[in-house]
């Protein structure tokens, strides 16, 4: 198996190489392009029961592909709705949040179920629940510009809508940027603050910002 | 416990390749043990062992060394006490700085529950209010109209009750006190259709249907001791009419849309719920304020019509002193209005405000319409 990210950072997509017998699983509406010697096979999103109730409460799909090769070097081509950068964590038995939408693609190795992030995750604007990723392999996530990856020592305070993943050690508490008064003037608003020890990583652009900025000419 | 007792968990050290990985926890003598599936095993000694809590939950326990980096945690039931067993006095210190911690976390959340609880309870109380302003709203827009046509579909009721009695000195008499109240009522209330009927029934009561249909049973006739009494029932009874009770009860209790269908012409809905016998319950099982409403209207109405406004709370004593063996039905009538004394008690209060007017003469007399009625 062979699988890259290219044209990083602004407008990435994963391009991926399987031999016959070796699979990956997909987000759903993910493949761009594929050799006609990929099979795709739609699938629950990590079973019945989990799949509904990642839908409904995680906001991801449904399904998921499962890509595989019939016979010979099969390439597949997936991509993410968003203009950004992608990139590969690698899960050593342990577990992450995945904001939704952020799923692009992982190993069979890596397991999928939906979590209880904690109260202070409403401030992510995602709800109470998040997609974990857990296990052994790769997770392969999407960001809307950007992505950074932190990995925590002190606090660090982060805008709702940039953060995309974070390991399920790292605490989060949400707050306002400052006073009531300088979180509204400086719009900022309510931020997350996120305490290690555990791997954080952030997108450079959000999609409230940029429908904030569309906005002024719309209306 | 025993050494084989062993958690789930993790470990972050700058060796592992990615600087993380998952780890089974065992507690030995002197130290943490941590080993990951590669096979590796890292160690933190008790001594200077720092506890902290934190993650998504906020119930993963972090292990730190004295030395900054090698991290050991683990979310698993029963990890921190292990630490505390197994480490002995020398993680003491550590542990009580930690459980101290989840102690007072606890205290402050069982606080945020109080308050949860007390701004509940507020609701809860506030809702029953907001829902009785609003039915009091959609009663108040709805034309008089509507009270008559769910007097009309209540009317069976009343040839339920008993049958008519047909003696003009006793229909007579009843309309005539009727129409004297009647005309002391102001100008937009008097445009309900107020029609009084006799209906033979031992009961000491009287009632009224919206948009103006009465009874008066001749239990209560026989029972009245004079003219006043009558009329102080019947005052009592327009009062439930022109404050529109009967429509605000009903839409209570069946709920808006009723009201709004009736508004709309359609009364199917609530003919349907009417034919099923619930009529006069859902229609003149008025609240305690109603009644109370009711006792102060009528007791304005009856003085200033000239009556005597004293034969109100007179007649309540008289109902109340009717013995239970001799008159059960009379008892009835009481259970479902407010508690006798208090009421008496209110009524009498009321009495040096109510303006009485100039003596009613009636034409047709009370003790022909008494004698006219049969029945003990």
């Amino acid at each position: 198996m062979e699988i890259e990210v290219c044209n990083r950072p602004s407008f990435a997509h994963l391009r991926a190489k399987l031999s016959p017998g070796e699979v990956i699983i997909a987000e759903s509406g993910s493949m761009a392009s594929m050799t006609s010697n990929t099979n795709l096979r739609a699938t629950w999103n990590g079973g019945f029961y989990t799949a509904i109730i990642r839908k409904l409460f995680g906001g991801e799909s449904l399904f998921v592909n499962e890509v595989s090769s019939t016979s010979g070097m099969a390439e597949i081509m997936l991509t993410q709705p968003t203009p950004g950068d992608m990139v590969a964590i690698k899960l050593n038995g342990t577990e992450m949040f995945l904001e939704s939408g952020s799923f692009v693609a992982c190993t069979p190795g890596v397991s999928m179920s939906v979590g209880f992030a904690g109260f202070a995750s409403i401030f992510g604007g995602e709800g109470f629940f998040r997609l974990k990723v857990g296990g052994n392999g790769t997770v392969w996530i999407g960001g809307y510009g950007a992505i950074v990856e932190r990995e925590l020592t002190s606090e660090l305070t982060i805008d709702s809508g940039h953060l995309i993943a974070y390991e399920t050690t790292v605490s989060l508490t949400g707050g306002l940027a400052g006073g009531l008064v300088s979180s509204f003037l400086s719009k900022e608003g309510v931020v997350m603050r996120a305490r290690g020890p555990g791997r954080v990583y952030l997108q450079t652009r959000s999609l409230d910002g940029l429908a904030t900025w569309t906005n002024r000419f719309l209306f | 416990m025993g050494e084989a007792e062993q958690f789930d968990g993790g470990i972050f050290d700058a060796s592992l390749e990615g600087g993380r990985a998952a780890a089974v926890i065992r507690f030995r003598t002197g130290c943490v043990e941590a080993r990951v599936a590669s096979g590796p095993c890292y160690e933190l000694p008790y001594a200077g062992l720092r506890i902290e809590l934190g993650g998504h939950s906020g119930r993963v326990v972090f292990l730190r060394g004295a030395a900054e980096g090698r991290v050991i945690f683990s979310e698993a039931k029963g990890f921190l006490e292990a630490v505390r067993e197994r480490g002995g006095m020398t993680v003491e210190a550590a542990h009580e700085a930690v459980t101290s911690g989840i102690n007072r976390d606890r205290r402050r959340g069982r606080g945020l529950w109080l308050i949860a609880a007390v701004v509940l309870a507020g609701l809860v109380w506030l809702i029953p209010l907001g829902l009785r302003a609003g039915v009091d709203g959609a009663v108040a827009s709805m034309p008089k109209s509507v009270d008559a046509q769910l007097g009309e579909l209540a009317a069976m009721e009343i040839s339920r009750t008993g049958p008519t009695v047909d003696d003009p000195r006793a229909a007579a008499f009843a309309q005539e006190v009727v129409d004297k109240l009647v005309a002391v009522l102001p100008p937009e209330e008097r445009e309900y259709a107020f029609k009084i009927t006799v209906v033979e029934n031992a009961q000491v009561n009287a009632f009224a249907l919206p948009g103006g249909r009465m009874a008066l049973l001749t239990g209560l006739l026989k029972r009245a001791d004079n003219a006043d009494m009558v009329a102080a029932v019947i005052a009592h009874e327009i009062s439930h009419v022109t404050k529109r009770h009967g429509l605000r009860h009903m839409v209570r209790s069946l709920g808006v849309v009723a009201g709004l269908q009736l508004l709309l012409g359609d009364v199917s809905g609530v003919a349907a719920v009417l034919a099923q016998g619930a009529t006069l319950a859902v229609i003149t099982n008025y609240s305690r304020d109603h009644e109370s409403e009711a006792d102060a209207v009528g007791m304005q109405m009856l003085a200033k019509a000239g009556f005597d406004p004293a034969a109100m709370p007179a007649f309540f004593e008289k109902l109340k002193s009717l013995d239970a063996s001799e008159m059960p039905k009379g008892l009835e009538w009481i259970s479902t209005h407010p508690d006798h004394d208090s009421r008496i008690a209110a009524l009498r209060a009321l009495l040096p405000t109510a303006e009485r007017g100039k003596a009613a003469v009636l034409k047709n007399s009370f003790a022909e319409a008494k004698a006219a009625v049969k029945g003990d």
